[in-house]
């Protein structure tokens, strides 16, 4: 039996190197975003990207459902899309829905970051005594003090308010996390971007046209505000009925999600999934 | 010891053999302007697989686009690279199976053949009874006239006391199977050798000369030698093949004859990674054998005596002794030189150690050697920079061969496997934000995908080539046989490219390496 002869190897090779020549112009034209249109004309298209932190959610584009989340995919890539404005939507059963209304560009891939918070939070007093054991009671209870121990938990989250208090002049009018700044002008927020437009969050572009600052709107003004724990995108904002999250993103109107709804409550971020909550003198934490 | 600079400006054939140039092993054999021409040819493999990585990260960080464009084009040749390649793979599984079962016997009933006699060389180190003997049962099994063949048993002095008793114990208990026996002693210590391989055979080669082919009026011309690995087991009909093949070479002083290294000795007891690394390296040659242009010797591999003789034997000074003894002559005829690819196999021992790390370890050090091969490059450009008879056609396409073939070990499985997603990394948010940042890691993931699919015929080849089962295995062996190629993504990174890509390196600063004996552990 003879080895592959010459000729059929060339004419292997040309096969090969055939289609290395057709299909690489055609793959990076797919890679970038060139589809081929109703008319039979090449169009240039673009994407969207949404994340979810949840699994379970159902993310609509329109009307149409694009996929439901899950454990190992709670992200969404959709690309072919034509240029335009798409709304998007992420819903879950029990959770404050999302939307927003997203303008796609040629060639580029739209970034949306959902944020789903549960319809109703539950907050957990922190007592300020403990009874004599490990029973924890309230601190209206008729019985005397003298049979009580203070609770250090207490005492801890108390001197986190008190602590900032000492400084509450700038802290609660300025906020600074890396290059971004918050900044609270007589009620009304502004975000502020103060790197360079090449690693500016995606809200502050569109399109690669970027701004410098946005304004947070929010229904009355916003007493306390700080970043919501891991997110860059996202603000607490204690209004005069009650705490909210709301996006810094104002690419369409931002959504704002209710927290707690207890008027005149002051805040502090106490870790990445808590938050203590002062309400006169009762405190709470809540699990974010 | 450095070597003059000869001052003539054509060199060609067996004038090049007489030259200082052709015994060159490095850089330090030189002098003057020819050491620093040798060491930037030496430099140069790892110059351009550093140049590459290097290259496709500053891009991704500078140019991402253009980045991701080259690493989908990329990704695109090297699926069809595969492809081809499977072809080649494809068609010489099957003439591998028509030669292993042909009646090669038949094949040479009408050719003269009696004058012919194998001269058989094998060295070894420190390896067992159990491997040496291996090897020399499977001698006189094999359906050849053993009183035609001459066995030369290569020791090292080195190996002392223990080497030399297993040697006395096979010379007595097969010598008288063959027509000739001998023991060759290589001294320890020989200035200007690298303790070698090389060494070892040239030594033995010449001592067989010199003990049996001389006293006994063989001539040369008649004398086909096989360097064997200590633990190359031939098939059966493996002579008989080989003089088919010696026979009917127009020329067969023009060139070597080369096997396909099975590595089945002991397939059943080697672990899955050292299994899925060896048969790699099996279809590695096969694939060569359809390419007989590309096709170097390799490991155990069979020439004349004269051509050997002619030439002064095997390098003594270097690493890589198998395949620079293709391009010592490949130099000395002035290109005119090839090796016939036999299409048949011998069998050898898969990297086994007592343990998984040793042996992974060993499979490592092995491939690093392999590898260890691109020091052939500079030798290579280095002598058709000096013998002008060499076609200039020739010069370029074994030039643009033997580089893109160290190349592509090196750097191939790095930039399919990490450098597809650098632009994503370092790109920047206005390239991350971009469809083509999106669709990169896709295409990329894809094409590899489909690249894969290519391992469902490497696992059938495999099996196919498998010995017998033993009977204490369990009937699903056959089933982790075929499922072991999952292991592919990962043993072609870390005991393929990344060996490679240490031993370029060290040619590059000059931290050359010796000759790593590979141990044969037997359970």
């Amino acid at each position: 039996m003879k080895p592959l002869s010459i000729r059929r190897r060339r004419v292997y090779l040309s096969f090969f190197s055939l289609i290395f020549i057709i299909s690489i112009p055609l793959l990076i034209l797919y890679a970038t975003g060139y589809r081929i249109g109703d008319a039979l004309n090449i169009v240039r298209t673009g994407g969207l990207y949404v994340s979810v932190p949840y699994s379970g959610a159902q993310v609509f584009i329109g009307e149409t459902i694009m996929k439901e989340t899950s454990i190992f995919q709670k992200n969404i890539f959709v690309q072919n899309l034509k240029p335009g404005s798409y709304d998007v939507r992420v819903l879950k059963d029990g959770l404050q829905a999302w939307s927003k209304r997203l303008m796609v560009f040629p060639q580029t891939v739209t970034e949306g970051y959902a944020f789903l918070f549960p319809l109703k939070l539950v907050l957990v007093e922190i007592p300020e005594f403990f009874m004599d054991g490990t029973e924890k009671i309230a601190t209206s209870t008729m019985v005397s003090k003298k049979n009580f121990l203070r609770n250090p938990e207490y005492r801890t989250a108390l001197l986190s308010f008190a602590t900032t208090s000492t400084a509450s002049t700038s802290e609660d009018v300025l906020k600074i996390k890396r290059k971004l700044s918050l900044e609270n002008r007589g009620g009304t927020l502004y975000a502020q971007w103060k790197g360079g437009p090449d690693s500016a969050p995606h809200y502050f572009c569109v399109n690669q046209v970027c701004k410098d600052e946005i304004m947070i709107k929010t229904k009355s003004k916003v007493r306390k505000f700080d970043f919501f724990p891991g997110r860059d995108d996202l603000v607490i904002v204690a209004l005069s009925d009650g705490l909210y999250v709301t996006e810094i993103d104002d690419r369409s109107q931002q959504n704002i999600q209710l927290l707690v709804a207890v008027p005149m409550l002051d805040f502090r971020v106490q870790s990445d999934e808590t938050l203590l909550i002062k309400e006169d003198k009762k405190l709470y934490t809540l699990s974010i | 010891m450095a070597l003059g600079k000869v001052f003539i400006s054509t060199i060609s054939g067996m004038d090049y053999r007489k030259s200082p140039y052709f015994s060159v092993g490095r850089a330090s054999d030189l002098t003057g302007s020819d050491r620093l021409l040798y060491r930037g040819l030496e430099m140069l493999p790892g110059l351009l697989a550093w140049g590459t990585i290097i290259g496709t990260i500053i891009a991704s960080f500078f140019v991402p686009v253009w980045a991701a464009y080259f690493i989908i084009a990329f990704d695109l040749y090297w699926l069809l690279k595969n492809a081809y390649l499977s072809i080649h793979l494809r068609h010489n599984w099957r003439r591998i199976k028509y030669n292993v079962s042909l009646d090669w016997k038949k094949m040479l009933s009408n050719m003269k053949h009696e004058r012919l006699i194998h001269l058989v060389i094998l060295p070894f180190y420190t390896e067992s009874l159990e491997v040496v003997g291996q090897s020399i049962e499977a001698l006189t099994k094999v359906r050849y006239d053993q009183k035609k063949m001459a066995i030369v048993l290569a020791s090292e002095e080195s190996a002392g006391e223990g080497a030399k008793e297993i040697a006395e114990t096979i010379r007595k208990k097969y010598a008288h199977f063959f027509g000739h026996f001998l023991i060759t002693v290589h001294p320890k210590g020989t200035p200007g050798e690298m303790a070698g391989k090389g060494s070892n055979i040239s030594y033995a080669a010449e001592d067989a000369r010199k003990k049996i082919l001389d006293p006994n009026g063989i001539s040369y011309d008649d004398t086909i030698v096989s360097a064997f690995d200590v633990d190359t087991v031939a098939y059966k009909d493996y002579f008989l093949c080989l003089t088919w093949n010696f026979l009917t070479t127009p020329d067969p002083h023009k060139v070597s004859f080369q096997p396909v290294p099975f590595y089945n000795n002991n397939i059943w007891d080697a672990p899955a990674l050292s299994r899925v690394v060896a048969a790699s390296s099996t279809f590695w040659q096969m694939i060569q054998q359809e390419r007989p242009e590309k096709l170097a010797t390799f490991s155990s591999h069979s020439v004349s005596f004269r051509s050997l003789y002619e030439i002064g034997y095997w390098q003594k000074n270097m690493v890589s002794e198998d395949s620079r003894i293709f391009w010592n002559f490949f130099l000395a005829r002035n290109g005119d030189y090839s090796v016939i690819p036999m299409s048949y196999p011998v069998s050898m021992d898969a990297n086994l150690a007592s343990s998984f790390f040793q042996t992974a370890k060993n499979i490592y050090k092995q491939h690093r050697r392999w590898s260890w091969g691109a020091e052939n490059i500079p030798y290579i450009l280095f002598g058709f920079i000096k013998n002008k008879a060499i076609p200039l056609r020739t010069k370029l396409r074994i030039s643009f061969n033997q580089i893109e073939g160290f190349w592509s070990l090196a750097t191939n499985p790095i930039m399919i496997f990490f450098l597809g997603w650098l632009p994503v990394v370092l790109g920047g948010d206005f390239f991350n934000v971009s469809i083509l940042s999106y669709n990169l890691p896709f295409l990329t993931r894809n094409l590899m995908i489909v690249s894969m699919l290519g391992l469902i015929l490497t696992g059938i080849i495999f099996i196919s080539f498998l010995p017998d089962k033993p009977k204490e295995r369990s009937r699903f062996s056959k089933v982790y046989m075929a499922l072991q190629w999952i292991l592919i993504p990962f043993t072609i990174l870390i005991f393929g490219a990344i060996p490679g890509l240490d031993a370029q390196t060290r040619l590059l600063f000059g931290k050359y390496l010796g000759f790593w004996v590979t141990p044969k552990h037997r359970k």
